[in-house]
């Protein structure tokens, strides 16, 4: 029987258990204790544990206390020396080196490719210094810029490179590589060109069981796949069959992560469960006993846990899949809570940095609403419909309600991480779940049968084809309904923690009295005075001016003390690097704002119109404009077409002219002149000296937006040198050489300079001469390579200035 | 010095097997399967709170079919007329949403131990009744094979079994089989259950009952419908007697 925890008097110690532990992971990462004083502690408390047991010879007389301090000191312990305490010979002691060195690593994963790259993950054994080969430790991920079959798991390879280090997060709503990664204990990158200087110098090394069964399986169904299928459904039953994620396509993710049923593209709990059921009941049709059919069951949950890369969600689900079995064996009791916290517990014994990833936390978050909630909430039901003998209609009722309490779990994780509320998901989810529960099936019976006759194998894979197609067509369907997703600006974590509270309090209304009714009441009326302040709050009169890091190239994003909104350029749009989608959207997203009243776009150059698109596609546009200069490009096309297509009304701006609509903030733009731009929208000095150069001035603080401007633009400029005296400038050309003449700079005389350039460019940006030109005039230099976004934020008065990476 | 020596010895054995019980405790915390408190050391799955919780039937009943009878009356009104193929009907508790889950976890949860406490309070019914204790021989309702296949055991001849063994009765195994793939009786409508077990039922090897006086055992007793079907067949394979014992009964 399992019990899913109606009275609060059971025990339930691994429960206890994990909590403390997880208390103490969470202290390390925000205390950061020194790991001396803890280890110190550690001993002492183990020492006194040691007497008294010796003692008192009682194991039930501890005292309870000491435990808890002993687990949470241990598992903070245990957190530091995972994640901040290296030995000198770990890579992060390598890494950011500017030239490239030798480095040796022994591959340890299972190569992946897409059309144009490979990646792996690499243990790294020794790296060149100057003199001699050094040993060294710890993984870094390596890509290939060349799809290649020729390295497997286990290759020691040797090749020169730069070992770089991750971005962090370097603006606000982006995602922070660099943490992401070490989470999963990989502290450093390579780029590689192509594989011919990359030489092999051992093959086949490597834990045996991997490469001896385990990747063979996984290569194995991998190639049964892509033997028969290709294009979204080849990567789509990959992605849910062995959870390689990296070929499916952007629009097909989105539209998954739209309808709220991203989670089956990752193996997750779901598949251990359809593990489970299909081989089990296989084993019991080869007439197995039931002991040994569980007892075979467990192996092949054992194997499939490594075959998909033993990820959280999976390990979570087949320990407590082998807990159930086993307590039917054993003849045991089984309580969910408890056993889903013996299985956090195990997780994070393993990797205790795994608490902070979302993944963690969404999988768990979700199977907890369900142990927790669904029970309670079935409670609400009116009896008739409680009472259901048709098997569709108790599938439906059951289902919806199992999926709506996923959704309530996971509701504010996915708002802190994503800034949305999936809405349209507790219905997708009943209808999609057992849909890709089918699909696996056919996956699982085309890898077994397909390695030995191909017909049925494609038989499989034909109907999986049928089945993959319409998953597509339901979610696209999901996903464009209105309302399938709320955007939300982020919660703040006390706003996450109290969602959680009210949820718990709501579920539990028909089993708690009077005194939980008024508690809940006064929650929601506290709820609802915070979200009154904080629609209230976009009132203070403070300009928030944000430069975004997009590498080379500008973004700049400005926030009126009336809460409206105006975008100065938006960065690049490369194949591999759209801006507008990793930099403007999220913080768009995050800071809850879905219209843009005003888009300037200094000049039509890809570095500064690119990632405009992606805003101007997906967010409401005030209006937009620019000084009508033309550009042969495909991306100002594109431009062009999706004005005119959204409707939005497009202003040319000429010097002088100004921009009205952001009152109390006043917008002067002071340069193109007719001459910079010819009346057919060329450019007779190129398109850097036809930027637009905006001034705006609120209070007594002044910015000066100056695009890429160079000489000649400055000698205009200059010309209405009345207008030029600022407190920011930013400054031309990611600072080139070309721009920000020595009596320009003069002219502005500002107090803070910002140069928006990429770290490592090619071009040698920003120019030595131009710094310390700004820094002589008294200016503090802000870069956007070395402090990511900075955010300036002023009352008219007052400055204050933020940066993402070096904090002030 | 040795004094010592056995001292740490022992404490470290102590260690050692609360290591090894803690960790099985901390997977799997005992608890009762019906109140889902926490069990104490001598209770197996279900506490004996809850065990001397449940109702016992022991009102006088219907001669019969083992209902609660109205002040007076000797036989109920309720099966006047159905013409049941058994003379009589013992259940040990009436049929509660709690003793329920104890069946379910009997039944469907793999805990087979729990026949031997079900037996023996089985075993005490029985003796109370005159008509039980003159019974020759025990057959408990069968599974279908395939249903059989399915969970591994058959929960009523676990139930006859634990029985024999606490009377030293004899279990006659096979005699009887379910010749049909029957739905579940709880998923059916009153009416409907008549007729899903007709000609469900067939004895096969005869030679253990005939001319005897036989107990049928099974684990829940709603209608009758199931126990009736193989009480027909028992009886027209040459059993001179029929008579059911099962572990609760609607009332």
């Amino acid at each position: 029987m399992v019990a899913t925890g109606r009275t609060a008097a059971m025990n339930r110690p691994a429960l206890k258990l994990s909590l403390y532990f997880a208390l103490g992971i969470i202290l390390g990462h925000l205390v950061n204790p020194p790991i001396l004083v803890l280890l110190t502690l550690d001993a002492l408390l183990f020492l006194i544990a040691i007497t008294i047991f010796l003692t008192k010879k009682s194991v039930g007389k501890w005292n309870p206390a000491l435990y808890i301090v002993l687990v949470i000191t241990v598992s903070s312990l245990h957190y530091e020396l995972r994640t901040s305490d290296f030995s000198p010979r770990h890579v992060s002691n390598f890494l950011r080196k500017a030239t490239s060195t030798g480095i040796v690593g022994q591959i340890a994963s299972l190569p992946e490719c897409d059309e144009e790259r490979t990646t792996f993950t690499l243990s790294v054994k020794g790296i060149a210094t100057a003199h001699e080969w050094r040993r060294a430790e710890g993984k870094v991920r390596v890509t290939m810029g060349e799809r290649t079959d020729r390295f497997s798991y286990g290759d020691v390879i040797r090749f020169d490179a730069r070992l770089e280090e991750p971005d962090g997060l370097r603006n606000p709503g982006g995602f922070d590589y660099k943490a992401y990664l070490n989470r999963r204990s990989i502290y450093g990158l390579i780029f590689l060109r192509g594989v011919n200087n990359v030489e092999i110098i051992e093959r086949r090394g490597g834990t045996p069981f991997l490469s001896a069964l385990i990747w063979p399986i996984r290569k194995s169904m991998r190639r049964t796949i892509e033997r028969n299928l290709t294009g979204p459904p080849e990567a789509l039953l990959k992605g849910i069959l062995l959870g390689e994620r990296r070929n499916i396509p952007e629009s097909i993710e989105e539209i998954f992560r739209d309808s709220g049923v991203i989670h089956v593209l990752a193996v997750s709990g779901l598949h251990v469960g359809l593990v489970v059921f299909i081989f089990f009941n296989l084993f019991r049709v080869f007439r197995l006993s039931f002991n040994w059919a569980v007892v075979c069951t467990l192996g092949i949950l054992f194997l499939y846990i490594f075959v998909t890369g033993s990820r959280a969600p999976v390990v979570r689900a087949s320990l407590m899949a082998a807990v159930v079995l086993t307590g039917l064996i054993l003849e045991k009791n089984v309580d969910l809570l408890n056993t889903l916290a013996f299985a956090g517990l195990f997780i994070l014994l393993f990797s205790p940095q795994a608490l902070f990833d979302p993944g963690f936390q969404l999988s768990f978050a979700a199977v907890l609403s369900i142990v927790y909630a669904y029970p309670r909430l079935k409670e609400w039901l009116p009896l008739f419909l409680r009472r259901q003998h048709t098997w569709w209609r108790r599938w439906l009722l059951g289902g919806s309600l199992v999926s709506l309490s996923a959704q309530m779990g996971i509701a504010p994780i996915v708002a802190y991480y994503f800034y949305r509320v999936p809405v349209v998901s507790v219905l997708a989810n009943v209808i999609v779940v057992p849909w890709v529960g089918l699909i696996l099936s056919l996956g699982f019976a085309a890898s077994l049968f397909g390695p030995f006759s191909s017909d049925i194998g494609l038989l499989f894979n034909a109907s999986n084809w049928l089945a993959l197609t319409g998953l597509i067509h339901t979610v696209t369907f999901f996903a464009s309904l209105p309302f399938s997703t709320l955007s939300v600006p982020q919660p703040s974590l006390p706003v996450v923690l109290g969602c959680y509270c009210v949820t718990g309090l709501l579920v539990n209304v028909k089993r708690i009295g009077r005194a939980g009714h008024w508690l809940i009441i006064t929650l929601l009326v506290a709820a609802n005075c915070w979200i009154w302040t904080y629609a209230v709050r976009g009132n203070q009169n403070e300009l928030v001016v944000t430069f975004f890091d997009v590498g080379q190239g500008d973004a700049i994003f400005l926030r009126t003390p009336q809460g409206k909104t105006l975008l100065i350029d938006g960065g690049r749009r490369s194949r591999y690097y759209d801006c507008g989608k990793r930099v403007l959207e999220p913080y768009l997203r995050q800071s809850g704002i879905r219209r843009v009243d005003g888009v300037l776009l200094t000049h039509p150059h890809s570095d500064h119109l690119g990632g405009l698109l992606a805003v101007l596609e997906n967010f409401h546009v005030g209006q937009v404009m620019d000084s009508g200069l033309q550009h042969g490009s495909t991306l100002y096309e594109e431009y062009v077409t999706l004005i005119e297509e959204r409707g939005i009304p497009r202003r040319i701006m000429r010097a002088g002219d100004r921009i009205d609509e952001f009152h109390p903030l006043r917008i002067m733009i002071l340069h193109p002149t007719d001459s910079f731009v010819s009346p057919d929208g060329w450019a007779p000095y190129g398109l850097n000296n036809g930027s637009i150069t905006a001034r705006l001035d609120y209070g007594r603080v002044s910015f000066l937006f100056l695009g890429d401007v160079e000489a000649e633009a400055d000698r205009a400029l200059l010309k209405r040198k009345g207008f030029l005296k600022a407190t920011v400038v930013k400054v031309p050309h990611q600072g080139s050489i070309t721009g920000s003449s020595r009596r320009l700079v003069e002219a502005i005389q500002p107090c803070v300079a910002v140069i928006s350039v990429s770290e490592g460019n090619r071009f040698g940006h920003p120019a030595d001469a131009v710094v310390r030109r700004y820094e002589q005039c008294g200016a503090r230099i802000y870069r956007t390579d070395e402090d990511g976004a900075i955010i300036i934020r002023t009352n008219g008065e007052r400055t204050s200035i933020r940066t993402m990476i070096r904090s002030e | 010095m040795t004094n010592f020596k056995a001292h740490i010895l022992r404490c470290g054995r102590t260690l050692w097997s609360d290591c090894l019980s803690g960790l099985a405790d901390c997977i799997f915390p005992p608890f009762c399967l019906v109140c889902e408190k926490g069990l104490e050391e001598r209770d197996h799955l279900v506490c004996g709170r809850c065990w001397s919780g449940f109702e016992i039937i022991d009102r006088p009943v219907c001669e019969v079919c083992g209902a609660p009878l109205p002040k007076g009356e000797r036989r109920c009104p309720a099966c006047r007329g159905k013409g049941f193929s058994f003379s009589g009907v013992r259940a040990a508790y009436s049929y509660s949403a709690d003793i329920r889950k104890i069946i379910h976890a009997f039944k469907f949860g793999r805990k087979i131990s729990l026949a031997k406490r079900l037996g023996r309070i089985l075993a005490f019914v029985l003796l109370q009744d005159e008509r039980f204790r003159q019974a020759e021989c025990m057959v408990a309702v069968p599974l279908h094979v395939s249903r059989q296949r399915e969970r591994g055991y058959n929960q009523s001849e676990l139930l006859a079994q634990a029985v024999c063994a606490e009377l030293g009765m004899k279990l006659v195994k096979d005699a009887l089989v379910r010749r049909k793939r029957t739905k579940p009786q709880t998923a059916l409508a009153p009416r409907r259950r008549t007729r899903n077990v007709e000609k469900a039922f067939r004895v096969t090897d005869a030679s253990g009952i005939v001319d005897r006086k036989v107990v049928l055992v099974d684990d829940v007793f709603t209608t009758g419908a199931t126990v009736d079907a193989c009480a027909k067949a028992l009886r027209r394979a040459g059993a001179v007697d029929v008579v059911v014992l099962t572990v609760t009964r609607a009332t």
